[in-house]
């Protein structure tokens, strides 16, 4: 273009008149003249503008090539049929493809069957509108047949008039789908669960409140969340949250602590707490997690069955009561036929007018008359129907009262009794009744088996002691004829008696009795003869409030 | 009555129970012994005659039931009275085939319990006069020679001198002598009376 600037300037030079000289006589030349160097000049500017065009758009595109490449995503090019024109190497290799594997190829081949129907109309979406931008999630399949998670974003450019390609970048999201499953996983942990599982922060703030915790404690997420925890607590009991709390910061956790909690409706309800600090990755604490078990329902029962057996050791105390009759009877008609008899000496003194003989004899009425009313309100409280009632006791006071009710027994039975009782015993917590009960039931077993002895020692030995460091020992060992080594357990099974009259309750009985006070119950063959029946009972460290 | 009329023992346990039986026994006039256990009873002395035993049945070591058939074994017949708190058919059956008075439960009437002692004590004064004429009866059977003795089991079977004389093998004189000398130490006025001491101190007939 140059050129034939030149040219044009050089034949006006040198072909017009004059020669070498520029003179326009006419106007139409200048005219001519003037169009003819614009148009060159144009000429000229057009050239040099499409060759800088030529140039940026060359480098724009080796840009662009050299992004698509070398990007850390994977990058697509793909017709709006789907079929790949280009593609960078991360892509391939994350793939487990050769770049020359997948040009040509459909790119629904790379896709989960389940998600082509998406990816087609993924790119049918981006065809119908050229330039926008939409991002989706799915997942890709690799060469091997495992599955990747994807986050892609497409775009359609329209590179030449009749061609149009979908760019699609592609970012491997499989770690995080991993961990967001392991967090969906927990979450519908928390969510099924049965126990209410909240989380507070440590202004004790809550924030988070599964479904249970909307069953037991009546209130919706919606509605706890964002609220003071304290809501749930009877105000009795304020100052135990601030006590959690405290163990809390300190980095404590609390197992299984059975407290009282308030529903919506008002009412209290019985739960088991764990509590346990929330740490950030360094390790601070910045929340609680309570799991709360609802155990109305375990209480209720449990004091059904504390009513149940209860009933049944009282049920168990009259039948003993119904062997006793026979000393029983005997103990009481002491004093009445001493009252008698003295009442009747005492009209025979009087009618021989001997009045100091008599007078002794009315002192003797009104002394045995008082003896007889203290055995009958000793029995009456062997017989009393007392709701179960745990107290601090000493067990060898226990014994005593027992052996005194039954001396009688042991008396006509013949029957030495031995007590080596420990002085250093701590009290124990336990319903005197039914402990009462147990030892009524021993002794009056081990009675009955040294009846069945026949001839040689009649001894019955009681004993309390330490067990170990957390129980106290009561064991009753008799002279009977002792049981086979094994059998020991069958005296304990219901309905097991070798009395004629005997219910064969009485140890089964004592066996539960004994358990529900978290100690131990077993037989053991003597040495020499007879028979020990001991129980453990546990040494509470702390009274409780 | 005095108390040469005789003595009451009382056997019980219970203190205050057989410190009430004593009163009352004194209040008739009676002499009362008591003792806490059969053992103790066992171990004393009681040749006051006549006697009558009240005695509980439940008691510590040796019970009533035992110290009965101890008593018996030994050959003392004291009448018993047996007190009980709780009496069952079987023991008091025992007790009266063993020959007690009186089994009486406790708290008893108390004029039923002194009706049992007097009762107890009369039968001890007529067995005390039976035992007293059977033990004559027995030394009279004692100072009989062998002989006789042998003639006097074969009179009691009811047979003739001739008889016996065949079945001893001596003469029908030996025999009569032997006959007249038993009469005679047994102070018998006939065959019949012979026949009744015979029958009271269980003397075996001999017969053929």
């Amino acid at each position: 273009l140059l050129a034939t600037f030149f040219v044009a300037v050089a034949l006006d030079y040198f072909f017009m008149d004059p020669i070498r000289t520029l003179f326009f006589d006419r106007w139409e030349k200048a005219v001519g003249l003037t169009v003819f160097a614009a148009v060159a000049l144009f000429l000229v500017e057009f050239g040099v503008a499409r060759r800088r065009d030529e140039r940026a758009l060359q480098n724009s595109q080796e840009w662009g090539q050299s992004v698509f490449d070398l990007s850390p995503t994977m990058n697509f090019a793909v017709d709006p049929a789907g079929t790949i024109l280009s593609v960078n190497s991360i892509s391939a290799e994350k793939l487990g493809y050769t770049t020359e594997e997948l040009l040509g190829q459909s790119v629904m081949t790379a896709f989960h069957e389940a998600d082509r129907q998406a990816i087609q109309e993924n790119i049918a979406r981006c065809m119908q509108q050229p330039g926008r931008t939409i991002t989706y999630e799915l997942r890709r399949l690799r060469k091997d047949g495992t599955t990747l998670w994807v986050r892609e974003t497409a775009k359609a450019v329209q590179l030449k008039k009749s061609q149009a390609v979908v760019l699609i970048t592609c970012e491997d999201i499989t770690e995080r789908k991993r961990t967001e499953d392991a967090k969906l996983h927990l979450a519908a942990i928390v969510e099924s669960s049965d126990d209410a599982i909240i989380s507070k922060d440590l202004q004790g703030v809550m924030r988070s409140w599964n479904k249970a915790a909307e069953r037991i404690f009546g209130y919706t997420a919606a509605e706890a969340v964002g609220q003071p925890v304290t809501m749930l607590i009877p105000p009795r009991l304020a100052d135990e949250e601030r006590q959690i709390l405290e163990k809390i910061r300190r980095g404590e956790s609390i197992d299984h602590y059975e407290t009282v909690r308030l529903h919506k409706e008002g009412r209290e309800i019985n739960i088991a707490l764990t509590v346990s600090p929330i740490r950030d990755d360094a390790g601070n604490i910045v929340g609680v997690s309570k799991t709360a078990r609802d155990i109305t329902e375990r209480k209720r029962t449990e004091e059904a069955l504390r009513k149940t057996q209860s009933e049944l050791a009282h049920v168990n105390r009259v039948a003993t009561l119904g062997e006793l009759t026979a000393s029983l009877a005997h103990e009481i008609n002491q004093p009445l036929g001493a009252i008698v008899n003295n009442a009747g000496a005492c009209l025979r003194w009087l009618a021989a007018h001997n009045i100091g003989e008599a007078r002794q004899s009315t002192e003797h009425v009104i002394r045995d008359a008082h003896r007889a009313s203290q055995i009958i309100k000793r029995i009456r409280s062997l017989m009393t129907k007392a709701p179960p009632q745990k107290d601090w006791m000493d067990i060898n006071e226990i014994i005593g009262e027992v052996i005194a009710f039954l001396r009688p027994e042991l008396h006509a039975e013949r029957v030495g009794v031995q007590m080596q009782l420990s002085d250093e015993l701590p009290t124990v917590l336990g319903d005197r009744i039914q402990l009462q009960q147990v030892l009524l039931n021993i002794v009056m077993n081990a009675i009955e088996a040294i009846r069945g002895a026949g001839e040689g020692p009649r001894t019955l030995v009681l004993r309390t002691d330490k067990h170990d460091a957390q129980h106290i020992l009561v064991a009753v060992q008799d002279s009977g004829p002792g049981i086979d080594a094994g059998h020991l357990d069958q005296p304990f099974e219901a309905f097991y008696s070798t009395k004629p009259r005997g219910l064969g309750m009485g140890l089964a009985i004592s066996r539960s009795i004994i358990e529900a006070h978290g100690g131990r119950l077993w037989a053991t063959a003597n040495e020499s003869r007879g028979a020990t029946f001991q129980f453990t009972l546990p040494i509470q460290s702390e009274k409780p409030a | 009555m005095t108390e040469a009329a005789g003595v009451v023992f009382i056997v019980d346990d219970d203190p205050s129970m057989r410190e009430s039986l004593q009163n009352l026994v004194r209040s008739i006039g009676l002499r009362a012994k008591v003792f806490a256990s059969a053992q103790d009873f066992l171990r004393s002395p009681h040749p006051d005659r006549p006697a009558c035993l009240v005695l509980d049945v439940r008691m510590p070591g040796l019970s009533g039931l035992d110290l009965q058939k101890r008593m018996a074994d030994a050959g003392t017949d004291i009448p018993i009275i047996f007190l009980t708190a709780h009496a069952d058919v079987p023991m008091t059956v025992r007790a009266m085939k063993a020959g007690a008075v009186e089994f009486l439960t406790k708290p008893m009437r108390e004029q039923d319990l002194l009706d049992s002692i007097q009762q107890a004590m009369e039968r001890d004064r007529t067995a005390s006069a039976d035992r007293a004429e059977t033990e004559d009866l027995r030394r009279r059977l004692d100072s009989l020679t062998p002989r006789e003795r042998e003639v006097m089991q074969h009179v009691i079977a009811g047979l003739l001198n001739k008889q016996i004389a065949g079945e001893l093998g001596m003469s029908e004189a030996t025999v009569k002598i032997h006959r007249h000398h038993v009469m005679e130490k047994m102070k018998a006025s006939s065959v019949a009376e012979l026949v009744r001491m015979a029958d009271r101190l269980s003397v075996p007939t001999q017969k053929s």
